[in-house]
């Protein structure tokens, strides 16, 4: 009898252990799923949409100091499920994004502010799309040395945010060169450098256009103007340029051109072109 | 909704800057990398003008008022010649025509000698002279007569 009560007792013990048991594992199974279940929870809802592929870096071309380049900034991937509508890129403030161009048809400035250039895309990049964002007309800094762009924000639209892009660990960097430098800027009146002075009787001079060169230099130089096509036919006027050595650094020059047409030229259109040419000394 | 209307803020800027920067061009050039010279050879300047057609006439008499006066004649005399100056500004090659109204000359004779432009000729101050005389018949009764002349200066 006691062996059989032995036996009994046994039993119940083996049994007790093993519904603990499964007890035991069982909550272990339900804590698991807790914390698995808390952890995409906690996920960040703003998780970086957009990233960077390849060997992310920027280009610039040329690399001379105080030359006006083409930075391209390479590559940019999209999420799965998420759209790039613009991209904003801060410049160390030692370049000169103020005449800052968008190269690719598809971009185009939004806005330059500070160092920051906002670009927008008219055709927004769709889920899983590579792209560059190349840049034109930013005048490098004058002094040579290494470099750093911040890590460019790129707006999503699904994201409904920001998302920062940056290598891992590297810095978006780029080095400027030793040289000398010698800019020259042409603005005229019209379009595609024309300057157009309208229809004007013969004998008569029109108003004044005007054309301003400014050059900037990193040794003095000297400044001359040539001209070819039909100036004579015109009558086209201008001012002496200053003769001899200008200082090194920024010099404007302002072009005043005037048209009188002589009684000898017949009606008709006519038409010239000017070259301005800076020589360092 | 911060982040919203700092976009908007941008937009607004982007605008203005858009509408200043559309009244011209601004072409940059570098000078090539290590060069020492910078030209807009790639880009140049393009000066444009369109010349209008334009002819004057100035016609200068012997005397006031466009008229050339050969004063007091007698029957079967002549009077003359006398010069009346004619300059063209004209910047195409042109042709000078005159007419003549006679009709309250009666039968007195108007001669008129008129140079005929050079062929192609154009420019400031081209002149030409018209000499003129007269002759009065006997048929021709006492008193005062006229006559006008036009010109007329016409592009080719």
């Amino acid at each position: 009898m006691q062996e059989e009560r032995s036996d009994i007792l046994t039993e119940r013990r083996v049994r007790t252990s093993i519904r603990a048991a499964l007890a035991i594992r069982a909550f272990q199974a339900s804590l698991a799923l807790v914390v698995l279940v808390t952890g995409v929870a906690i996920a960040p809802s703003t998780a970086i949409a957009v990233s960077s592929s390849g060997q992310f870096a920027v280009s610039v071309t040329p690399a001379g100091a105080g030359m006006y380049a083409n930075y391209t900034l390479a590559s940019f991937t999209t999420g799965n499920k998420e759209t790039t509508t613009r991209v904003a890129i801060t410049f160390p403030a030692q370049c000169d994004i103020s005449g800052a161009t968008a190269l690719n048809p598809n971009h185009y400035v939004i806005s330059r502010t500070g160092s920051t250039v906002v670009l927008g895309f008219t055709t927004p990049y769709g889920p899983r799309t590579t792209f560059a964002v190349p840049l034109g007309n930013v005048r490098n800094p004058v002094t040579p040395g290494t470099y750093s762009i911040a890590s460019p924000i790129v707006f999503t639209l699904q994201g409904g945010g920001t998302s920062n892009v940056s290598p891992p660990g590297r810095r978006l960097e780029f080095t400027i060169l030793a040289s000398p430098y010698i800019v020259m800027t042409v603005e005229t009146p019209g379009d595609l450098q024309a300057v157009d002075f309208g229809t004007v009787d013969p004998g008569v001079t029109s108003a004044g256009q005007l054309v301003r060169v400014t050059v900037d230099s990193s040794a003095d130089f000297t400044i001359s103007r040539g001209l070819t096509g039909q100036f004579v036919e015109m009558g086209l006027g201008y001012p002496l340029l200053p003769t001899g050595p200008q200082l090194a650094g920024v010099r404007v020059f302002d072009d005043v051109l005037t048209v009188t047409p002589p009684w000898v030229a017949d009606p008709g259109t006519y038409t010239a072109q000017i070259q301005y040419t800076a020589v360092q000394n | 909704m911060k982040r919203s209307l700092l976009i908007s803020a941008l937009a607004v800027v982007m605008i203005f800057s858009a509408v200043a920067l559309a009244s011209g061009d601004v072409a940059i050039f570098n000078g090539a990398s290590g060069s020492n010279t910078v030209d807009n050879s790639t880009n140049l300047v393009k000066p444009k003008v369109t010349v209008n057609p334009k002819v004057t006439l100035t016609v200068t008499t012997p005397d006031a008022n466009q008229e050339v006066l050969f004063g007091t004649v007698d029957p079967g005399g002549t009077a003359g010649p006398l010069n009346v100056t004619l300059e063209v500004d004209s910047n195409k090659a042109f042709t000078i025509t005159s007419a003549e109204d006679l009709t309250n000359f009666d039968a007195i004779v108007l001669n008129r000698t008129l140079t005929a432009p050079t062929a192609g000729a154009k420019g400031q101050g081209v002149s030409f002279t018209d000499t003129m005389d007269i002759s009065v018949p006997w048929s021709v009764e006492p008193g005062a007569y006229d006559a006008t002349v036009q010109y007329t200066v016409t592009q080719n």
